[in-house]
């Protein structure tokens, strides 16, 4: 028996492999021996081997239509059939019914129609169906190991899931849907069988209807379903994407934490899925699914109510129909009776009339005539009741008709309806679970990914790189700080020095150089930037040690004004070898670098802009870019900007690649806006210009922009960014709140606001009237209404004309810069409605940055408060009225074409009162780069006016000049007796002094250059050098002086050529000068304002035109400063960034200075002013002016010029008495130095109480 | 009847202003625009006996930071406000006691810490708890207001009066308080 089974298994599995037509017999055989012997009812073994057979006739016939022809449509119905086979058997035979025979013969059909029919050929046949036959031998396989089974007996412990079959079917329909078009035999009925199935039903409308009804009420339940999933995802999503976003922020902050960078995609992969989901709701909310559905459901609502109701009318006129037939009927019947009573009365009546004869019969003739009538009349009646009848019938059938007509109608109706809303119902359904899909799809695919990456980190990595980070930073400022402990320490592994290397560190030590420079001007400056000291120490040994050529070829290159700051350090190069041993720490090792390491980068993040870099490998230590950190072992650089920066550090990197060497660090936050400006061809810095377009692109609309702070720690990094890598830094990785902070943050820390210190007074007078104006509108408004608003706008005019005269007084760059900045806010309050902030709000946040009075010791008071919202008046209204004041009138010119202008304004100028433009061009010169001064279509035009005022002025200069001259003598004096104090030599100081008072236009030479020649003297070693240029000097203004009117301009040049000549090799040093150069002028500076004090007198009502000239002067200067530019580019570059320093040196002096350039309208306004006034102001006034010159002249002996020079502004302003004066000076100069030095403690004080009142002066005159 | 001089201190559009204004008019002010300083004066009962509360509402923008040692040295209570739906006004708010514990060389002076803008619960920044944990850290109280809806305010001034009250009895000679 068992060896029975096995053979029936063994040919089962033949037949099953395929070759399904040979071996069909021997199945049938083997099957038909095994009958014999079975349990089973040889009936229905008989029966079950029928089946098997059809069975397998039918996979037959399928391998056949396949193999032959082909047709899709013949290898569909022959699925079908063995389907059909299939099921049968598992009908009859509930035994053979299994999950794995379905499983079969699904998977067979599934394959059969994967089948794609058109792209069926002879040599790809096989190929194609290959997998169907597979298929069709599982299905053989599995069906002889099911009736192996169940014959061995063993099938009913069979663990086989057996499905019912009405379940079995219907998996089948399923399945075979779409395989074949044979819904009608599976059971769907076309639509007309439909209709004709559901007019066979009595109440086929009411349940069509009501089918309608239960569709529409599940449709709402199933939109109401999604609406409700769809927000609350909305909702969810949105917090995500908030979660995410804050998420993100936290997680960047913190450096080193393990998988971060991961998160971090996680956190983004999420806000950008968030988003996309946010999109597909939106999508199915509209048009995709709600709204078509809803549109469906509505319009299926109203197409139902109106069939029913027009069922409803046709079954009322239907239920007529029928009661009129009723009562037809019954009439009909009723006369019946009549007409059946009339004729047995009628009856009665002839049988009376038979009975009865004679007398009687006369009567019962009439009767019987009577009779006869209502028996004919009742007939007549019959028969128009039985018409009546015949006609109602004939209405019902009518009716009935109709209404079966309309209920076909409605019933197709219905149909159609059903069937339009099932489709919208797919459509969307489809539509919905489509777009899930995607979106789960996609959030898949970046979880496994996110997955497969988290896979890849090593546990410990990020902690060790921290660990490594923090040991190489310490290491780095042991070094820098301790040399001999450095040199202890170094890793015997590292190499000699090589000689090569020199050159290959050149950038590094030279950023180095940098930074040095910045943290020693950062500390002369005075705020912040501290902690790059350390940083300091540790260069300030490098570079001293490094080559001496490296050095001054790198810092040439980069910004050679800075040079001379180097001096000062000298004195830590005591430890010469400490400088080579570092740059010996990392070798170079050939073989690591270049592109043989670039693999190694590319496992590590790097943020977008770091990716625009070509590393490779770090040879020599050096500062971090990114986080000003000592880079040692985990370093890269880029092969084309040099950068240098941790690997760690790229994940953050925000400065792209300028693909040529990046420019060392600039001092940018609290550095002298000159400074940066000079860089720019328009004097605007570009941090001002990154920060407003990035603002103008992004956040215009954002509320609260520029009033709600940024994030401290992001805002520091850009900061710190922008000064690594200036224009290159990718500013689109911060928040608009910290672009805001960084620029409010440049603004609030340049030492002198745009709105310069020396103007201070003057625009905040100009806010009062401002205030006045407004509160007169404000009344008048009221009081008036509009009728004098004329006034009103002329008052108005009148104050744009004042402001933009004030605002012509600002250098070029200063002007182009506060342009700038108020044409963005400008732009930032035409989207007041969004962001919230008009030019109110502007101007309370913008004032205090933009103009703010010199700093002084003393203590806030409220009073500030006052100057508080003057600032933001003023600023307010420059932005409101932006396009008024900054129109083209006030348009700066740029250098080039000024310079050829101003060479023809230079002539008419000392024709107009010398002494001011003389100050104003020494002062100007000394406080201005050459480029930015010149607004030459407005000095012109101020020249002119200047002349035909000349004579006037020139009258009264007569009369105060002697006073004046005197005065400035003394102030010559105070100098060089301050020089004296400083051991320098007063008698170069002294000897040029007369000479330069010969001729105004000379000394307008000497004093332009001279600022600058001040400025070389002051390192001492530097002085050697440099002995050579003074005689030229001194030659120069001998020149100008002889010559006077010749040479007044020739001189200008020769000056310039030689102070380029000399600076070059100067500027170097100049560092070095600036601390000395403080001190000396804080000292200045508290005589000054003992001096100031005195002097509240003063009228400081009008430097406008002492300011415009001083514009004229300026450009006179920078024609100097310019033309000779172009042989010697780079000196003159320091030549600029000199005078610039100066310039910034002598910031304390300004105010003091301001009063005057007021000289002239005084004299106006007073004709004969007291001599006593007189001399008090030149106190004070010349003091300032030499304060700026007399450091360097303290400093440095062979340029006594420069002591002159300062005088020299002085004496130029007394130039009417020139001659005259000039002994009463040398006789006064003896008495004032003392009277200084006696006040300097309480100045302070005093100055204060001095700016104060200086603010209430104008009101007096 | 005791004065008391408040100063509302906090960062830039956290909603100093309005929280006052809320306090003094019962009305919330719309408008969006920067303090330079304002001052209200407001009597109020607190627990049964009157005082006068004199308000300095403070400016928020950093351009304004260097008036904030005076505000301090004149003030006697201080309300610090965060806008909860902004994180880094909650961080700007720790320098601030900082800066008053030092003009003032006092621990204890009486402070409240002020989560604003609860009536934005749904873009939250900062929790509750991390304000109560930065509270219980300098002892003093904590609460989350908003002017917008009127949640706490008066409560708010309540309390700062009660610490002031409570900061001047147990050390009457306390070198700060004749400072003020």
């Amino acid at each position: 028996m068992i060896a029975h089974k096995q053979k029936k298994t063994k040919k089962k599995r033949a037949w099953a492999s395929g070759q399904l037509s040979t071996d069909i017999t021997t199945s049938e055989m083997g099957l038909k021996s095994l009958s014999s012997n079975s349990i089973f009812d040889p009936d229905y073994i008989k029966e079950l081997v029928n089946d098997i057979r059809k069975f397998s006739h039918m996979l037959l016939y399928l391998k056949e239509a396949i193999f032959s022809d082909c047709f899709k449509e013949v290898i569909h119905i022959r699925l079908e059939e063995l389907l059909r086979v299939l099921k049968s058997i598992m009908n009859k035979h509930q035994n053979l019914n299994s999950v794995d025979l379905q499983n079969a013969a699904e998977m067979l059909t599934a394959k059969v129609k994967a089948v794609n029919f058109t792209e069926v050929n002879e040599e790809n046949k096989n190929d194609l169906f290959q997998e169907v036959f597979s298929s069709i031998e599982t299905l053989a396989f599995t069906f002889g190991n099911i009736l192996t089974n169940f014959l061995m007996g063993d099938v009913g412990n069979d663990s086989l899931l057996r499905l019912p079959v009405s379940r079995e079917t219907k998996s089948f329909e399923n399945v075979s849907v779409e395989s074949v078009d044979s819904s009608s035999e599976k059971g769907n009925f076309s639509p007309l069988e439909l209709d004709n199935v559901l007019l066979k039903n009595t109440d086929s409308i009411e349940l069509a209807l009501s089918y309608a009804k239960t569709w529409s009420k599940y449709t709402k339940n199933i939109v109401s379903w999604v609406e409700k999933k769809l927000n609350l995802e909305l909702e969810s999503t949105r917090n995500m994407v908030k979660l995410a976003e804050a998420t993100r922020t936290n997680i960047g902050i913190q450096e080193f934490m393990p998988l971060q960078s991961l998160f971090t995609n996680a956190l983004l992969n999420d806000i950008e899925s968030s988003h996309l989901l946010q999109q597909t709701i939106a999508a199915l909310q509209a048009n995709k699914f709600v709204q078509p559905l809803l549109g469906r459901k509505n319009e299926m609502e109203k197409q139902r109510k109106e069939i029913k109701e027009l069922w409803k009318q046709e079954q009322n006129k239907m239920l007529e129909a029928e009661n009129a037939l009723k009562k037809a009927k019954l009439l009909c019947m009723q006369r019946q009776d009549e007409y059946e009573k009339a004729k047995s009365s009628m009856f009665r009546a002839e049988e009376e009339h038979l009975s009865s004869s004679g007398g009687l019969a006369k009567n019962l003739n009439k009767q019987l005539e009577k009779k006869r009538r209502l028996e004919e009349e009742a007939l007549q009646k019959v028969e128009e009741a039985n018409e009546l009848y015949k006609v109602c019938v004939t209405n019902v059938e009518e009716r009935r008709n109709d209404l079966e007509n309309t209920k076909r109608e409605i019933l197709a109706q219905l149909r159609t309806l059903v069937f339009q809303c099932d489709l919208t119902l797919k459509a969307v359904t489809v539509n919905l679970f489509h777009m899930q899909h995607l979106q789960a799809a996609s959030l898949a695919d970046s979880l496994q990914s996110l997955c497969d990456s988290a896979k890849l980190y090593d546990p410990g990595q990020e902690y060790s790189e921290f660990v490594k980070a923090t040991n190489s930073t310490e290491e780095e400022k042991v070094d820098g700080n301790v040399n001999k402990h450095l040199n202890s320490s170094q890793p015997s592994g590292f190499g000699p020095a090589n000689s090569l290397e020199d050159v290959v560190r050149l950038p590094d030590s030279s950023n180095k150089i940098e930074e040095d420079r910045c943290s020693n001007s950062a500390d002369i400056t005075g705020p912040s930037f501290i902690r790059s000291w350390t940083f300091g120490m540790f260069s300030d040994s490098e570079s001293t040690g490094g080559s001496s050529e490296s050095r001054s070829l790198d810092s040439e290159s980069i910004s050679p004004g800075d040079f001379h700051r180097k001096l000062p350090r000298t004195p830590s190069s005591g430890t010469m070898s400490s400088a080579d041993d570092l740059d010996e720490r990392e070798p170079p090792s050939p073989s690591e670098t270049g592109p043989n390491s670039l693999g190694t980068f590319k496992k590590t993040l790097m943020s977008k802009a770091a990716l625009t870099h070509k590393f490779r490998k770090l040879r020599s230590p050096t500062k971090c870019r990114d986080c000003e950190g000592i880079v040692v072992f985990q370093g890269v650089e880029c092969e084309e900007c040099l950068l240098v920066c941790h690997r760690k550090c790229l994940e953050n990197l925000v400065i792209i690649c300028g693909h040529q060497k990046l420019p060392g660090k600039i001092h940018l936050f609290g550095a002298e806006f000159t400074q940066v400006a000079k860089k720019e061809p328009d004097g605007i810095p570009f941090i001002l210009k990154i920060c407003a377009s990035e603002i103008e692109n992004r956040a215009l609309c954002l509320q609260g922009i520029y009033r709600v702070c940024g994030n401290k720690i992001k805002t520091e990094k850009l900061c710190q960014a922008l000064e690594n890598g200036m224009h290159l830094v990718d500013i689109s990785e911060f928040s608009s709140h910290d672009i805001c902070d960084v620029l409010k943050l440049y603004l609030r820390q340049l030492p002198e606001p745009f709105i310069l210190f020396r103007l201070y007074k003057e625009f905040i007078d100009l806010a009062k009237e401002i205030q006045h104006v407004n509160e007169e509108q404000e009344t008048k408004k009221n009081s008036l209404e509009d009728k004098k608003w004329p006034n009103m706008c002329i008052e108005i005019n009148r104050i744009l004309l004042k402001s933009k005269d004030l605002l012509r007084q600002l250098p070029a760059s200063n002007f182009n810069s506060l342009h700038f900045l108020i044409v963005h806010l400008k732009r930032v309050v035409d989207h007041a409605e969004e962001n919230k902030m008009n030019s109110k709000n502007l101007g309370v946040i913008f004032g205090p940055s933009l103009i703010r009075p010199r700093p002084t010791t003393a203590p806030i008071t409220i009073s500030s408060l006052a100057e508080y919202s003057n600032q933001a008046r003023l600023v307010e209204f420059l932005i409101t009225y932006s396009q008024k004041i900054f129109d083209g009138s006030l348009q700066p010119q740029d250098v080039m074409c000024s310079i050829g202008v101003v060479d023809q304004g230079c002539f008419p100028k000392p024709l107009l009162s010398p002494e001011e433009r003389d100050i104003e061009r020494s002062m100007k010169s000394l406080f201005f780069s050459s480029k930015e001064d010149i607004h030459t279509s407005e000095s012109e035009s101020k020249i002119f006016e200047r002349a035909t005022s000349f004579e006037e002025s020139e009258r009264k200069q007569n009369a105060l000049g002697k006073c004046d001259a005197c005065l400035s003598d003394k102030a010559q004096l105070l100098l060089d007796q301050e020089a004296e104090s400083a051991s320098q030599k007063i008698e170069d100081g002294k000897t040029p002094k007369p000479l330069s008072l010969k001729s105004d236009r000379s000394t307008n030479n000497v004093e332009r250059h001279t600022p600058r020649t001040k400025i070389r003297p002051v390192s001492l070693p530097v002085d050697r050098l440099l002995l050579a240029s003074p005689p030229n000097e001194r030659n120069g203004r001998n020149m100008g002086n002889v010559n006077l009117d010749k040479f007044c301009k020739n001189p200008a040049f020769e000056g310039v050529n030689r102070k380029d000549a000399a600076t070059t090799v100067c500027s170097k040093f100049n560092g070095f000068d600036q601390q000395t150069l403080q001190k000396i002028q804080d000292k200045q500076y508290e005589q000054n304002s003992l001096t100031a004090k005195t002097t509240m007198i003063m009228p400081s009502a009008l430097q406008e035109k002492g300011v415009t000239t001083s514009l004229q002067i300026s450009g006179d200067h920078s024609i100097n400063a310019t033309q000779p530019s172009k042989p010697y580019a780079e000196p003159v570059r320091s030549v600029r960034e000199a005078s610039e320093r100066r310039s910034s040196d002598s910031y304390p002096l300004a105010p003091v200075r301001a009063p005057r350039t007021l000289q002239p309208q005084h004299w106006t306004t007073f004709y004969k002013p007291h001599a006593p006034i007189i001399s008090i102001r030149g106190n004070e006034e010349k003091p300032a002016s030499p304060s700026a010159a007399v450091p360097p002249g303290t400093d440095h002996d062979p340029h006594g010029l420069v002591v002159k020079s300062m005088p020299d502004p002085d004496k130029a302003s007394a130039c009417p008495g020139q001659a005259t004066g000039q002994p009463k000076e040398d006789s006064e100069e003896l008495g004032l130095p003392d009277v200084n030095p006696m006040c300097q403690r309480p100045r302070l004080k005093r100055m204060q109480q001095f700016e104060d009142l200086e603010g209430e002066i104008p009101q007096f005159v | 009847m005791r004065e008391y001089k408040v100063v509302v201190l906090g960062s830039g559009g956290v909603g100093k202003s309005a929280l006052t204004v809320q306090f003094v008019t019962g009305t919330f002010i719309e408008k969006y625009d920067p303090t330079i300083e304002d001052f209200y004066r407001k009597e109020i009962e607190v627990d049964s006996s009157p005082s006068v509360l004199e308000i300095l509402d403070t400016a928020g923008t950093e351009q304004f930071a260097s008036m904030r040692d005076l505000y301090i040295k004149n003030g006697q209570g201080f309300i610090l406000v965060y806008s909860l739906v902004n994180q880094q006004s909650f961080q700007d708010i720790k320098p601030m006691r900082d800066q008053i514990i030092r003009v003032k060389r006092y621990e204890k002076v009486p402070v409240i810490l002020v989560g604003n803008k609860v009536d934005l619960e749904s873009e939250r920044e900062v929790s509750s708890s991390e304000g109560r944990a930065l509270a219980e850290e300098w002892g003093c109280p904590f609460m989350e207001t908003s002017a917008k809806s009127k949640t706490m305010v008066d409560e708010l001034f309540a309390e700062i009066v009660r610490q002031m009250n409570y900061a001047a009895q147990p050390d009457k000679d306390d070198p700060c308080c004749s400072a003020c």
